[in-house]
């Protein structure tokens, strides 16, 4: 699978797969209406590796089908070759929780603001990918799965993004300089690089050579997108 | 690579599995490559022909299903999801950009979580990023 960007669009490249409609055995193709949990053996799959990067089983659609992994993923067992397959991962990582202003609010922003991965390894209980979704609304446990996917929200922005600014501060200058470095220590800590103004904010004011690299980041990030 | 068990799918790579390699890993590398540059310069055709009406467009749109990823394409063997949000439901096409870019780092974080075990992901070796001559080229391949 390839992302290209060209000229200011994006195409996802992927070979294709010899699967339809018929051949699904786990997930959902329309949306969280019919779910499937038909092949035991890719059960097993899904549930450990989900359970291997901190993600939990939950309900999903009218009938309560238990999966791992976002309700939307596709599992298929093809009739050709008899392999599996999987597509549609987008959603793997849990939402983040809405916190910015009215637009935001507007805004399905559980379709492209997800947690970091490194976020959710760290959390003390394992996170549902579909929190804060429709597609876990018959879920019986879900106020329990959305309050999971909030607290660790809440953690990123009040714990993790303070003490990352602190570390940042006394980080060599040379590392802070490289944009490369920055950014991966920024997702290393399970900071999304959409919160690079938060840790602006977060640093003390005699920290300027890290504000001045931060700010940087974000000039060059808002450019690629006007 | 990682220990994990890989199953390729690609033809070419199931063409050569029973023949008997010096080096397999280099032909791999081969199919990776042909891969990318295929991916690129489809991808270029693609959208360079955005605008155009979709009788004249040297690739067609395909009907294949699916809602949230946009126009798909298919073109040697390649299936293309063009990232524009053309059912309104991400607000604007940076964010349905945003989410395209999602795919592919679900698709590492469960190769990484060993799911690939016995799985026949659409092509997977490991991740790697290139920035092609071009600065408006962004190539970020997994595969």
């Amino acid at each position: 699978m390839s992302v290209i960007d060209y000229r200011g669009y994006r195409v996802v490249a992927m070979s294709v797969l010899p699967i339809s409609s018929s051949t699904i055995v786990y997930g959902s193709s329309d949306a969280g209406i019919t779910v499937h949990t038909k092949d035991p053996e890719l059960n097993k799959r899904m549930a450990m590796a989900a359970t291997s990067i901190n993600l939990k089983a939950h309900k999903v659609g009218p009938k309560n089908v238990e999966v791992f992994g976002p309700g939307d993923i596709e599992g298929h067992k093809s009739e050709s070759d008899g392999k599996y397959y999987l597509v549609d991962y987008a959603r793997l990582m849990p939402p983040q929780v809405k916190i910015s202003g009215a637009e935001s609010l507007k805004q399905q922003t559980h379709l492209f603001q997800l947690l970091r991965p490194e976020l959710v390894l760290s959390n003390s209980v394992p996170l549902s990918s579909d929190a804060l979704t429709g597609l876990s609304k018959f879920d019986p446990d879900r106020l329990v799965h959305n309050g999971e996917v909030q607290d660790a929200s809440t953690r990123l922005f009040e714990k993790i993004i303070p003490q990352f600014a602190q570390k940042l501060a006394k980080t060599e200058e040379e590392t802070i300089k490289a944009s490369t470095e920055l950014c991966s220590m920024i997702h290393s800590a399970g900071i999304n690089l959409r919160h690079l103004g938060l840790i602006w904010m977060a640093l003390p004011a005699e920290a300027k050579r890290c504000k001045s690299a931060l700010l940087t980041e974000m000039v060059a990030r808002i450019h690629n997108s006007v | 690579m990682t220990n994990a068990k890989i199953l390729f799918t690609n033809p070419v790579f199931e063409a050569q599995k029973g023949a008997d390699w010096s080096d397999p890993f280099s032909k791999l590398s081969q199919l990776a490559e042909d891969f990318t540059y295929a991916s690129k310069l489809y991808a270029k055709v693609i959208i360079s022909e955005l605008h155009v009406p979709v009788d004249s467009k040297t690739i067609r749109p395909t009907k294949i299903g699916g809602i949230a990823g946009g126009d798909k394409y298919i073109c040697g063997g390649i299936l293309f999801k063009f990232a524009l949000d053309v059912r309104g439901l991400y607000g604007g096409d940076e964010y349905a950009m945003k989410a395209a870019s999602h795919e592919l780092k679900g698709l590492q974080c469960l190769f990484q979580a060993g799911i690939s075990l016995d799985l026949a992901f659409p092509y997977v070796t490991n991740p790697s990023h290139c920035q092609v001559g071009n600065p408006l080229i962004n190539f970020t391949h997994l595969g």
